[in-house]
């Protein structure tokens, strides 16, 4: 499409649009469209996420490396409770439980941003045109951005605990795929559900608060009956995805069980963001 | 090359068409919708009253290239909300709405889109990046965003420390410093001093004079008839609500 050019400048026409809205509303195509839009535009919202995490640690000295910092005193100190209270040997929990908690604050912390990714961005969403899916998005890239930090710490626990990196750490790209594409897809089917409904936003925050417990973090998996693993774990999508995140790092190789678990868990959930978030994507402006 | 060469039948299509636009809101029961209301409703075979509220009631609109329309009506007539679907921000319940061509939109309070912790600078790149442009498009703008706004010094300082007067100085420069088909604009630029308004309507000015799609809503008589060539009363098109 060609259009006048007003100012003398170039006009990118990328970034020309035909907006087109049309009742009824919530089809797959128009849901598809706003996710086509939201990827292309990825340097918009990676751009506005780095600026708001800069701003967020604005007037503090060691600005985003805070989100190590605070890392690092956390895992030590659940490291340690947990290590002296079960009887683990430390050189083995330490690591244990680092990538275990790195890997389950980043996929949590997409949940509960996912939650508030359209409540939380209400007048945004009232005033400035633009795809509703760049909200989804820009939750991934913040949480995203914390996780990196974070990793920092894994890196150097498993240098100072001598964990044995095997082949098997080539499962790791595939965790942070499936991880990744879970944390986008939970944002698209969540976000609008808790615009439309507020109390799921309540709901999430409480259960995000128990399935510390119930995924294996700081107890082991293997130290339990498969009885047992079932009523506490098994349930939890996410047990696997941090089973399929944890393994490599530690040498090991993720189970069979693991891999049709994660397959099934992203399937599921990218099915159910792209249906749900079409379906309501139109209505979105009138819920927040 | 002239204006003309580098047009195409695009040029043809109406900036802004609105077919039987239709906006409306539910309003359930007055009270907010929640959870323990859903589920002692189904209990109780009892259904909330849903209240309808129409905000826009069947408009038909065609807004040509150039076209300077002002959009008046008393409070709750509808004007923002014809504006927010013309950017696109909603989704009309019935009927079509087409704008054609990239649309900035002035919309919302002065600090709307401004991140207190972030300088007038860096605020200036970030809005124009929230509205699809890129951040390196905008750097090579700052100097100008910077003389127009006439913030000076204070360009570089957080924008938690601005007026609102300042607020409204460095959004309008910033929104106004991208190219666009359309602009939307809502209450007029904003209260800022009567020095800075007066460059605005300058700049809005040679916005419109090549060709560009205004639409404005605003109560002031003096500001539509300075900018616009044709005004909508919604007052007088609006519908009664039905439910």
């Amino acid at each position: 499409m060609r259009l006048r050019n007003y100012g003398g400048g170039n006009i990118n026409t990328s970034t020309l649009a035909k907006i087109s809205t049309e009742a009824p509303v919530g089809s797959l195509k128009s849901g598809f469209a706003d996710i086509g839009r939201g990827i292309r535009s990825t340097p918009i919202w990676w751009t506005l996420t780095r600026q708001a995490i800069r701003s967020q640690y604005r007037r503090t000295y060691l600005g985003p490396w805070w989100m190590t910092i605070q890392m690092i005193i956390f895992v030590g100190g659940l490291s340690l409770l947990f290590g002296i209270l079960l009887g683990q040997d430390l050189k083995e929990f330490v690591p244990y439980v680092t990538c275990g908690f790195i890997g389950f604050n980043w996929m949590t912390g997409m949940i509960q941003g996912g939650a508030t990714c359209i409540t939380g961005n209400a007048s945004a969403i009232k005033t400035t045109p633009g795809p509703l899916s760049i909200y989804a998005l820009r939750n991934f890239a913040g949480n995203t951005i914390q996780f990196a930090h974070d990793a920092i710490v894994i890196v150097v626990v498993i240098i100072v605990f001598q964990v044995t990196v095997t082949s098997s750490l080539l499962f790791l790209p595939l965790a942070l795929v499936a991880i990744a594409l879970n944390g986008i897809a939970v944002s698209l089917w969540l976000g609008p559900l808790v615009a439309r409904y507020r109390d799921v936003g309540q709901i999430v925050t409480s259960i995000v608060r128990v399935l510390f417990f119930f995924t294996p973090i700081f107890w082991v998996a293997s130290d339990l009956s498969n009885r047992q693993l079932v009523l506490l774990s098994g349930w939890n999508p996410l047990t696997y995805l941090l089973e399929l995140f944890r393994t490599p790092l530690l040498g090991e190789t993720p189970s069979t069980i693991t891999l049709i678990g994660v397959a099934i868990i992203t399937v599921v959930n990218v099915t159910v963001g792209i249906v749900h978030f079409s379906r309501t994507r139109d209505r979105i402006a009138y819920w927040v | 090359m002239s204006a003309e060469g580098i047009m195409s039948d695009t040029n043809k299509e109406p900036a802004i068409e609105l077919s039987d636009v239709w906006v409306q809101y539910q309003l359930r029961n007055a009270h907010h919708h929640n959870l323990k209301r859903t589920l002692t409703n189904g209990m109780l075979r009892r259904k909330d009253e849903v209240e309808i509220i129409t905000a826009v009631a069947g408009i038909n609109l065609t807004i040509n290239r150039g076209d300077r329309i002002g959009l008046t009506g008393p409070n709750g007539s509808g004007k923002s909300t014809l504006l927010a679907v013309m950017a696109g921000l909603l989704t009309p319940t019935r009927g079509t709405a087409t704008t054609n061509g990239r649309v900035l939109a002035l919309l919302g309070g002065p600090d709307q889109g401004l991140d207190p912790e972030q300088t007038g600078r860096e605020n200036a790149v970030s809005l124009g990046v929230k509205l699809g442009e890129s951040a390196s498009a905008m750097r090579e703008q700052l100097d100008d965003i910077k003389e127009f706004s006439g913030l000076g010094g204070r360009f570089e300082h957080p924008v938690r420390t601005y007026s609102s007067g300042m607020q409204v100085r460095l959004r309008f420069t910033a929104i106004t410093a991208l190219k666009a088909d359309v602009l939307l604009v809502d209450e007029g630029i904003g209260a800022a001093d009567a020095e800075f308004n007066a460059r605005a309507e300058e700049r809005l000015r040679e916005f419109y004079e090549t060709a560009g799609t205004l639409v404005m809503a605003s109560h002031s008589p003096a500001l539509l008839h300075q900018h616009c060539t044709k005004e909508i009363d919604l007052g007088l098109t609006h519908a009664p609500a039905i439910s």
